[in-house]
């Protein structure tokens, strides 16, 4: 589980710092479909903010996290954690499409669900650092 | 533990399906607004950002608005403006407020004498603390215990400077004017109106005069200015359903509507053009009282004529059938502004407001034409079909260069100080127009043709040249009412017809010198100067006594090189002109 959460980590970290550098460009090549419509650059900048911290979280918690759990909770916390850092920043991304002025795309429903996720896995995570530490 | 994601994630779903079968059948139940609260603007701005900033572009939204540093056009730095034996003086107190104060000339020239000042001098003082209108003229409101008043002076936006509001509408000079003695203080206050019960319906949301019947108001308006709520209705009841995300999601993505709220383009035609015909369609009601109680019961999507009926020629008013008939031309076109639902009413073409203009959608504030329709797109863009090609154009026109609304809607209707396009879109008929003593869409560029030349020119495919009646102008210019003179000085001022400017100025210069409507003289300024005169509008002033603007004409005449003229039977036509005053309906 920990390879996995590796490679989630660094594979979603790389492909944020890209949507990063293409944000950047937008504004410097002054892209008015980007610029001219608030709603998309919000949930642009959100996909990116959301993409790099839960690429570092999911990293954060495969090389530290899973090593305090027990085996048992150790596939559904990588699971989860995999699903909300790909999912989330994904949702924010896909939810620029067919917005309306006030509210994102109907693809914004999936950021709930991979919070939820994200906010268990956290939670088992954070259950057992405060157990007692185990002889094995 | 699979087992119990598996359950949860199905009980999540059921729920997920009955909460949209709950929402959708909510969508489903009629909300009934009247009487519903407001929530002004700022609240709409929060999910409409996009609607909201258009809507801000617009001289709707600057309709009324308290006067600042910001809002306020109008010079306010201790200027002057004389009419009729008094000064009006505008400028700031210490604490930055706007102040207008009025006072007799010669008391005005007697206190700067003695550097004293007696309040028994002045006339009135006001402190100016709302503002009406932003793109032609601004008017200014200032409080009188319950009431606001409309001040007589109010700010030209176009002319940047301040002029008297009896220059504003179609009446004749007080008497004194023309003697260049002081006028009465009741006509200086002419158009000094109440606001609470008058102005207050159609430049804000919501209001109620919150009259007693005795002539006190506790008058309260939801917003200032004309903002969403005027076109969509009350919005609290909205924006409590909507805090919902599900039921906005369940909205967007069935397209259903939302009965919360007034979606313009999902009305009825009628009922799109009542929602502009409530302010752009002059109407009456039998039910005055409740009006200046309560307000205007009509919420967007009503159908108008259920608590009102549009004002027609023959409208009658505690029995007099001719009550409003001079705010038509015979044939019953309406000949004055906010009468544009009756034009649209009479017009065969079946189209609404919103073909034409837009709220949201348009390319300049001012008349607020749809961005997608602009020019004859409009029309030829839309039902005329055969027309887009601008060969054909040319064709039906007979004419070159020409729009669709110089011939189907002519300048014929005065609105505070300019003459505008009537809004009965029609087939130029002169002849017919003539005998209703009303201007043609012809005749109004070829002013020295008369209608008889224009029948036979549209009859013979416009190949027709013989001059028919070469006294014409100076006919209506001189001998016709208030709205005809308006119309053919304003006519005389556009640049689309071929006879010579210096004959045009020196008419327009007598006009100027001699109409007894101080609005017909500011018109005919306005066309001078559009014909080449270069001198600075300042140089004439329509509410200037008879004797200063004999002086002001004289010394125009000279430095312009051109002589007022007027025709050699110019007392017969002053003596066929009519001097009738015609109400605008403030």
């Amino acid at each position: 589980m920990t390879l996995l959460l590796r490679r989630v980590g660094w594979t979603s970290l790389l492909a944020w710092a890209c949507v990063g550098l293409a944000l950047e460009s937008a504004h410097g090549l002054k892209l008015a479909s980007y610029l001219d419509d608030p709603m998309t650059r919000q949930l642009c900048t959100l996909a990116h903010a959301h993409g790099v911290g839960l690429a570092i979280v999911t990293l954060v918690v495969g090389e530290l996290g899973l090593a305090i759990l027990p085996e048992a909770r150790r596939r559904g916390v990588a699971l989860a954690t995999a699903a909300a850092a790909i999912a989330i920043p994904i949702a924010f991304l896909l939810s620029t499409i067919d917005h309306t002025e006030g509210d994102p795309g109907i693809a914004i429903w999936i950021v709930p669900v991979g919070a939820l996720a994200l906010i268990a896995a956290l939670a088992v995570v954070a259950h057992a650092a405060w157990r007692p530490a185990r002889a094995d | 533990m699979r087992a119990s994601i598996v359950a949860l994630a199905i009980a999540a779903l059921g729920a997920s399906g009955w909460l949209v079968h709950a929402t959708l059948a909510d969508l489903d139940v009629p909300v009934d607004r009247h009487g519903g609260a407001f929530v002004g603007s700022g609240a709409c701005a929060r999910c409409h950002p996009d609607h909201h900033e258009s809507w801000a572009r617009t001289h709707h939204r600057r309709m009324t608005q308290v006067a600042d540093d910001e809002t306020m056009l109008g010079a306010f730095d201790g200027r002057t403006l004389a009419y009729g034996g008094y000064i009006a003086r505008m400028d700031r107190t210490d604490d930055g407020r706007f102040v207008v104060e009025v006072q007799s000339e010669s008391e005005s020239e007697s206190e700067s004498e003695s550097e004293s000042e007696s309040e028994s001098d002045v006339l009135a003082r006001w402190t100016v603390e709302r503002l009406v209108g932003s793109r032609r003229h601004q008017q200014l409101l200032a409080r009188e215990d319950d009431l606001w008043v409309r001040l007589p002076i109010a700010w030209d936006v176009e002319e940047q400077r301040f002029f008297h509001m009896n220059g504003a509408f179609l009446t004749a000079d007080p008497e004194g004017l023309e003697s260049s003695t002081p006028i009465a203080a009741s006509d200086y206050m002419r158009h000094a109106v109440r606001w609470n019960d008058n102005c207050v319906f159609c430049h804000n949301v919501g209001a109620e005069p919150r009259s007693d019947g005795r002539g006190h108001f506790d008058t309260q308006v939801a917003e200032l200015g004309v903002a969403c709520e005027a076109c969509h209705g009350p919005g609290a009841e909205h924006v409590r359903a909507n805090t919902s995300p599900l039921r906005r999601y369940v909205l967007h993505e069935t397209g259903r509507a939302d009965p919360s709220i007034t979606s313009p383009p999902r009305l009825a035609d009628a009922r799109q053009t009542d929602l502009c015909a409530r302010c752009h369609g002059q109407r009456i009601t039998s039910d005055v009282s409740r009006y200046l109680a309560h307000g205007d019961p009509f919420v967007p999507g009503d159908d108008l004529a259920d608590t009102s009926t549009p004002l027609a020629i023959d409208t009658s008013l505690h029995g007099d059938a001719t009550a409003f008939s001079a705010r038509f031309w015979r044939d019953g076109t309406a000949r004055l502004t906010a009468y544009e639902h009756q034009g649209i009413l009479q017009s065969r073409c079946g189209v609404t407001c919103g073909d034409c203009h837009s709220m949201h959608q348009f390319a300049d504030a001012r008349g607020q034409l749809r961005a997608d329709q602009i020019g004859d797109r409009m029309c030829a863009g839309a039902c005329h079909e055969e027309l887009a090609q601008p060969a054909a154009a040319v064709a039906h026109a007979g004419h070159e260069g020409l729009a669709c609304v110089d011939c189907h809607m002519p300048r014929i209707v005065f609105g505070i100080r300019t003459i505008h396009r009537s809004h009965r879109i029609e087939v130029p008929r002169p002849l017919a127009n003539e005998a209703d003593a009303r201007p043609d869409a012809c005749t109004l560029c070829h002013v020295d043709r008369d209608a008889g030349w224009a029948a036979d020119a549209i009859d013979h495919g416009y190949r027709t040249t013989e001059p028919i009646g070469a006294s014409r102008p100076e006919a209506e210019l001189f001998g016709g009412d208030p709205i005809e003179r308006a119309a053919m000085a304003a006519a005389l001022g556009r640049d689309d017809h071929e006879d010579d400017a210096r004959h045009r100025i020196g008419l327009l210069l007598t006009v100027m010198r001699d109409d007894r409507y101080p609005a017909v003289r500011g018109i005919a300024w306005r066309s001078a100067r559009a014909l080449g005169i270069t001198e600075p509008v300042t140089a004439f002033t329509a509410t200037d006594d008879a004797a200063t603007r004999a002086r002001v004409i004289a010394a125009l005449a000279t430095r312009v090189g051109v002589s007022p003229l007027a025709p050699s039977n110019v007392s017969e036509l002053r003596a066929r002109a009519d001097a009738r005053a015609i109400e605008i309906g403030e």
